[in-house]
C-alpha cells in the first residue's frame, strides 16, 4: 500500500512539474512555433519600417519563444476596418479574421460585442499597463471596462502646409502662419488665398483655389465644438442646436461654398499631391502621405516643403485636440496563440522600438517612459525632417492641449459616415448654386441665397 | 525442528539426511550415490544461501529477453528504414504540397497570361477606334498629348473589369507618350494608367480597395478612387523590363499577341516599395504599330496569401517562385510565400545553388546549405513564346535546422517509446517472475513448516505431484518413525556410527593417509609427507574409499566434515 502511495505522489509530483512548465510557456516552443497572422493599415513609406520590426521580432523574440508573425493584409485603415467588420460578420468572401489587427475603438466594439477579441488585461499584468499613458489605456477599454484595442500608436490631429505654396501666397497678399492658430484665421487666409488664385489667371474669373481641406468633418466638428464647450454627441445622438454648433457649422461650410476650402471625399495629402489645396488637418500619422513635391496637371512638379502647426482653435475656445489613431486587437484562437500575441504587443510597445516605429512613420508613442526624454532625444536624432518637425509639434501640443476622445457607442461609425456624407452633399448642392449664381450676382448676395434655408434643413 | 528453521546450515543437513533416508529406503539407491546426490544439493543450497535467488535469475533472464527484442525490433527498424521514416513521410506531404502548389501558380499565371493578352487585344482595338475618330492614329500619339486623359480615362471601366475578373492586384496601361515632353527626361516619362487592388484577396472587393497608383489626377477624382501614397502622374519607364522588352519581341510580326506577353521577375516600380511581378502584352493597332504596353499585377501580398503553405511539421515551409538558370534559383527576383520571414535573407542573397539530395534536395548559398526542400519547373509561357527559354521554378523550401530539429524530434519520440516499452517489459518480467516462482516459494514454506495438510493445489502439474509425493511420503514416514523408533538423531548417528566403524577396517598405512585427509592436506602433500609416491597414496585412497563406502575424496571429506561438525572424533 506505502508502495502505490508513494508511486501516485511521485506521479503527482511529475505531472504537476510539466503542467507548470506548460502553464509559464503556455504551450509556446520554439522547436515548433505558432504562426500569428496580422493585418495592419502601415503601408506605404511605413511598410518599410514595420517590415523591418517584424522580422525583427521574429528572428529575436519570436524565433527564441516560437513564435512567426506572419502579415497577410496591408491596407488603409478604412479598408481594413471594413474587411474586420466583413469577417467578424462572416461576409461571403470575406478571408478569416487574423490573429492581430489594428483596428479604432468603433470598430473593436463590433468584434467585442459578438466575443470574437481578448481581454489585454489577461495578457499584461497591472504594473506593465502603468507603463502607458492612461488616455491611451482608457481609449482601448470598451465594455465592461476590458481592455480590448492596446495602444500601439497613437496620434492627433495637426495641421500641414505646404510651405512653399504659403510663402509665395504670403509675399503677394500679406498671409501670415499665425492667422493658422484659429479655425477664423484659417477661413480668413483660405479667403485671401482664392483671391490671390483667382488673380493669377486675369482672364478667367472664379477659377480660385481651394486653400483648406480637413481629413475627418466628423472630427472637425466634435473637437470644434468641445473647443467653444459644448458636446457634440448627447446621449449618442449628435447635437446641432448649440451656438457651438453652428459656429463649427459656418466655419466649413460657408467655405466650402465659396470653394475656399475643398469638398472631397478621401485624404488631404491626395489633393495636396497636386497642389488643389494648401493647408489640411489630419493625423499626425498621415506625414507618410505627403510627396515631397507637387505634380500639375502638365506633369510639371515643384518641390513642396511641408511645415507641421497645432491643430487650431475656434476663437475663444480651449485649447483641444481629437485624440486619433488604432490600437491593436487580439482576436480569440488558443491560449498559444493569444499569449504570443501578448509577448508580441510588449515588444512592439516598449519604450525603445515604440519609438523607433513613432520616428518613422508620424505617430506619436504610447509610454509614459516614450513621452519622456526619449523622445526628445529621438526628435534630436531624426534623419526625416518632416518627422522631427512633427514631434516637434507633437510635444508642443502635449505641453498645452487637452485631448478629446470621442464617445464610443454602438452605431457611431455610421452616424459618423452618415453625417460627413450629409454635409458634403449640402456643400456641394450649395457650392453649384453659388457658382452659377456668382456670374450674375455679387458674391454676398449669392453666398445668401445658395445658403439659405439649408442648415435648418440639414438639423432636421 | 523448529529451531532449525533459523539456522539455515543445520537445516540442510536435516534436510540431507531425510532426503537420503527417503531416497535410500523407496529406490534402495547404493549409499555412495545417495550421499553424492546429497552433497550436490547440500552444494546447491549453499550457493542460494550465498548467491541470487531463482526468482532473481528468472527476472534477469525474462529482461535480457525484453532488451534482445528490443534491439532486435531496433535492427528491424533500422534496416527497414522505419527509423527515418518520418522525415521520409514529411517529404511525401512536401512533394504533395507542391504538387497542388505548382497547379494553383500555373493556374494562376495562366488565367491572369489569358487576361492580359485579351485585355491587350480589347484595349489596342478601343483606342484605335478612338484615335480614329479623332483623326489621329496610334503612332501620333506622341505629338498630341491633349488626346491622352481622356483617351486613358475612357478606358478607366474595362481597365477596373479586368482587374476585377482576373483576380489580380493592378491593371496597368502604359502609352508611348507624354503629356509634357518639354520636360527633361520626357523621353522616360510616359502616360498611362494604373490601377492597385489593395485587398485582391476579398471576393466582393468594393472600389474603396481601389487605388491609383500611376495615371491622371482627374481619373481618380472623377471616379472616386483614391490617389495612392505613391502616386505619380506618368510611369518612369528608364530600366523597366515590363515595358521594353515586350516592346522589342513584338518587333518579330510573326509572332503571335497570345506569345508576345511577359512575366517580370519580382521588382519593385520606380518609386514604389511592393514587389511585384507584371504580366505585360504589347499594344498593338491593327496596322502593327505598336503603342505601348498593358498588363495585370500579381503583387507580393496577393502571392503570399494565394499560395501559403500549410504544413503541420514545418512550420516555417515557404514557396519561392523564382527565375531559375544553371540549376540555381534568383532569389532576389522571387515571390514568396509561407512562415519564414526572407526579406533580409532576400537581399542579401541573390542566388541558391540547388544541389540534388534526398528525401530533400539542397539549396545553397555560396559558403554552405541553407535550406532543403523541394522544387518543380513551371511553364508560364506557352510553347512558341518570345521569352520561351526563360525558366520558373516553384520551390517548398524549409530552413535546414528545422529538418534536423524534425529530426531530432522523430528519434526523441522513437528514443522515448522503446523506453516505454522496456519499462512495460521490465514490468512484466518483475511480475510474470514473482508469480512464477510465488508456486515454488508456497510449497517451500510448506515443506519448511514440513505441515503437508495444508498442501493446496497449485496447477503445476510437477509442483502438485511432488507435493503429493512428499505429503504421502511424510506420512509414511512418520508411521514409520514411530513405529520403527527412528528419530533423526537416530538416523544420524546411525550413519556417523557406520562411517566410524568402517575407518577402524584401514590398515595403519592407510590410516595415515586418511588422517593427513582430516587435517585437510591434499594427495600431493600426503606423498610428500610419508615420502611415498602418488601413485601409492592413489593406491591407498583406492581401498579408503572402498572399506569406507565412499566413491570420490570430496565424498570422504563431506563425511568427515559432518562427524566434525558433530562433535564426533575419529579413534
Amino acid at each position: 500500500m506505502k508502495k502505490w502511495t508513494a508511486l501516485l505522489i511521485i506521479s503527482l509530483i511529475i505531472i504537476s512539474i510539466l503542467t507548470a512548465g506548460c502553464q509559464k510557456t503556455h504551450g509556446l516552443n520554439p522547436k515548433n512555433p505558432v504562426t500569428i497572422t496580422m493585418w495592419h493599415n502601415y503601408g506605404g513609406q511605413m511598410k518599410i519600417t514595420m517590415d523591418q520590426m517584424v522580422e525583427e521580432f521574429n528572428e529575436t523574440v519570436g524565433a527564441g519563444k516560437g513564435i512567426i508573425i506572419n502579415v497577410t493584409s496591408i491596407s488603409s485603415s478604412a479598408s481594413l476596418q471594413d474587411k474586420l467588420i466583413m469577417a467578424a460578420k462572416g461576409d461571403p468572401g470575406a478571408p478569416a479574421l487574423p490573429d492581430i489587427a489594428t483596428a479604432y475603438p468603433k470598430t473593436a466594439v463590433i468584434l467585442a460585442d459578438k466575443g470574437l477579441l481578448v481581454n489585454l488585461d489577461e495578457q499584461f499584468t497591472a504594473k506593465e499597463i502603468t507603463a502607458y499613458v492612461p488616455r491611451f489605456i482608457e481609449e482601448g477599454r470598451l465594455e465592461t471596462n476590458k481592455l480590448y484595442v492596446f495602444p500601439t500608436a497613437k496620434s492627433t490631429e495637426v495641421i500641414f502646409l505646404n510651405k512653399s505654396i504659403f510663402d509665395r501666397f504670403a509675399k503677394d497678399s500679406g498671409a501670415v502662419y499665425s492667422d493658422l492658430q484659429t479655425f477664423e484665421g484659417l477661413a480668413k487666409t483660405a479667403a485671401l488665398y482664392y483671391k490671390w488664385t483667382d488673380a493669377q489667371t486675369p482672364n478667367v474669373a472664379n477659377d480660385g483655389k481651394t486653400f483648406y481641406h480637413t481629413d475627418s468633418l466628423f472630427n472637425f466638428t466634435q473637437v470644434g465644438c468641445k473647443q467653444l464647450g459644448k458636446d457634440f454627441i448627447v446621449n449618442n445622438k449628435p447635437d446641432y442646436s448649440s451656438d457651438a454648433y453652428r459656429k463649427v457649422w459656418g466655419n466649413y461650410y460657408e467655405q466650402a461654398v465659396q470653394g475656399y476650402y475643398a469638398i472631397y471625399d478621401g485624404y488631404a495629402s491626395d489633393l495636396a499631391k497636386t497642389g488643389d489645396i494648401v493647408c489640411s488637418t489630419g493625423s499626425t500619422a498621415g506625414v507618410a502621405f505627403f510627396d515631397p513635391q507637387v505634380t500639375y496637371a502638365d506633369n510639371t512638379s515643384e518641390p513642396a516643403e511641408l511645415m507641421i502647426l497645432p491643430y487650431p482653435v475656434f476663437e475663444g475656445g480651449n485649447k483641444i485636440a481629437v485624440q486619433r489613431g488604432s490600437g491593436m486587437l487580439v482576436t480569440k484562437s488558443n491560449e498559444a496563440k493569444e499569449y504570443a500575441a501578448g509577448i508580441f504587443l510588449k515588444w512592439f510597445t516598449n519604450p525603445v522600438n515604440n519609438l523607433r516605429f513613432v520616428a518613422s512613420t508620424g505617430y506619436l508613442p504610447v509610454t509614459e517612459e516614450a513621452y519622456g526624454k526619449i523622445m526628445s532625444d529621438e526628435i534630436e536624432k531624426s534623419q526625416d525632417v518632416n518627422i522631427k518637425k512633427l514631434l516637434t509639434t507633437a510635444v508642443e501640443m502635449q505641453d498645452h492641449y487637452d485631448y478629446y476622445i470621442p464617445p464610443l457607442f454602438d452605431g457611431i461609425d455610421i452616424l459618423q459616415k452618415d453625417y460627413e456624407k450629409r454635409l458634403k452633399q449640402v456643400s456641394l448642392n450649395s457650392y453649384k448654386s453659388y457658382k452659377s449664381l456668382i456670374n450674375v450676382k455679387d458674391r454676398d448676395a449669392a453666398l445668401a441665397e445658395s445658403t439659405k434655408g439649408v442648415l435648418q434643413a440639414f438639423i432636421k | 525442528m523448529l529451531h532449525l528453521l533459523n539456522q539455515p546450515r543445520e537445516f540442510s543437513k536435516h534436510l540431507l539426511n531425510r532426503g537420503k533416508h527417503i531416497l535410500r529406503r523407496i529406490y534402495n539407491f547404493p549409499y555412495s550415490d545417495i550421499l553424492a546426490a546429497e552433497e550436490v544439493r547440500y552444494l546447491l543450497r549453499k550457493s542460494i544461501d550465498t548467491c541470487m535467488t531463482m526468482r532473481l535469475k528468472l527476472f534477469l533472464l525474462l529482461i535480457v529477453l525484453v532488451v534482445t527484442m528490443l534491439l532486435g525490433m531496433i535492427l528491424i527498424f533500422t534496416v527497414t528504414g522505419t527509423l527515418t521514416a518520418g522525415v521520409r513521410g514529411t517529404q511525401k506531404e512536401v512533394e504533395l504540397e507542391l504538387t497542388n502548389i505548382s497547379q494553383e501558380i500555373t493556374d494562376q499565371y495562366g488565367l491572369v497570361s489569358a487576361h492580359a493578352v485579351e485585355f491587350s487585344k480589347n484595349l489596342g482595338a478601343s483606342m484605335e477606334k478612338k484615335l480614329t475618330a479623332q483623326g489621329l492614329t496610334s503612332s501620333e500619339l506622341k505629338s498630341h498629348p491633349e488626346v491622352l486623359e481622356d483617351l486613358v480615362a475612357g478606358e478607366y471601366e474595362r481597365s477596373l473589369f479586368t482587374l476585377q475578373r482576373s483576380n489580380c492586384s493592378g491593371v496597368f496601361i502604359i502609352l508611348d507618350a507624354t503629356v509634357n515632353a518639354s520636360l527633361p527626361n520626357s523621353q522616360q516619362s510616359k502616360a498611362g494608367l494604373y490601377l492597385k487592388n489593395m485587398e485582391p484577396n476579398i471576393l466582393n472587393s468594393s472600389s474603396s480597395y481601389i487605388f491609383l497608383l500611376r495615371g491622371f489626377s482627374g481619373i481618380g477624382r472623377q471616379n472616386s478612387v483614391t490617389l495612392h501614397s505613391q502616386w505619380k502622374m506618368e510611369f518612369d519607364v528608364s530600366d523597366s523590363p515590363y515595358y521594353s522588352l515586350p516592346i522589342k519581341a513584338s518587333a518579330n510580326k510573326e509572332i503571335p499577341l497570345s506569345r508576345l506577353y511577359y512575366w517580370t521577375p519580382a521588382l519593385k516600380m520606380a518609386g514604389t516599395t511592393e514587389e511585384v511581378m507584371l504580366c505585360s502584352v504589347p499594344l498593338i493597332d491593327s496596322r502593327g504599330n505598336v503603342f505601348g504596353v498593358c498588363g495585370l499585377e500579381v503583387s507580393e501580398m496577393l502571392f503570399k496569401l494565394s499560395h501559403m503553405p500549410d504544413n503541420s511539421t514545418y512550420k516555417r515551409l515557404f514557396c519561392i517562385f523564382a527565375p531559375s538558370s544553371n540549376n540555381s534559383l534568383s532569389v532576389s527576383q522571387a515571390l514568396f510565400a509561407g512562415g519564414y520571414y526572407v526579406r533580409e535573407f532576400k537581399e542579401k542573397e541573390r542566388y541558391l545553388t540547388i544541389k540534388n539530395n534526398s528525401p530533400f534536395n539542397s539549396y545553397q548559398q555560396a559558403d554552405g546549405a541553407l535550406f532543403s526542400g523541394l522544387h518543380k519547373e513551371i511553364n508560364i509561357y506557352p510553347e512558341g513564346s518570345a521569352f520561351a527559354n526563360e525558366k520558373w521554378i516553384a520551390a517548398l523550401l524549409i530552413p535546414d535546422e528545422d529538418i534536423a530539429s524534425s529530426i531530432t524530434k522523430a528519434n526523441l519520440k522513437m528514443t522515448l517509446l522503446f523506453l516505454i516499452l522496456l519499462v512495460i517489459g521490465i514490468s512484466i518480467s518483475y511480475y510474470l517472475s514473482k508469480r512464477y516462482i510465488s508456486p515454488f516459494a508456497r510449497s517451500i514454506e510448506i515443506i519448511k513448516s514440513n505441515n503437508f495438510s495444508d498442501v493446496s493445489k497449485t496447477n503445476i502439474a510437477e509442483i502438485d505431484d511432488l507435493m503429493e509425493y512428499l505429503s504421502a511420503n511424510n506420512a509414511e514416514s512418520s508411521e514409520e518413525s514411530k513405529k520403527d523408533g527412528y528419530t533423526e538423531e537416530k538416523l544420524s548417528a546411525e550413519v556417523y556410527e557406520e562411517f566410524a566403524k568402517n575407518t577402524k577396517k584401514l590398515s595403519p598405512a592407510e590410516r595415515a593417509v586418511f588422517n593427513l585427509y582430516v587435517e585437510g592436506y591434499t594427495a600431493k602433500q600426503i606423498a610428500e609427507i610419508l615420502c611415498l609416491s602418488i601413485n601409492t597414496i592413489k593406491t591407498h585412497n583406492k581401498r579408503i574409499y572402498m572399506k569406507l563406502n565412499v566413491s570420490s575424496r570430496e565424498e570422504l571429506l563431506v563425511y568427515v566434515n559432518m562427524l566434525k561438525e558433530s562433535g564426533r572424533e575419529f579413534e
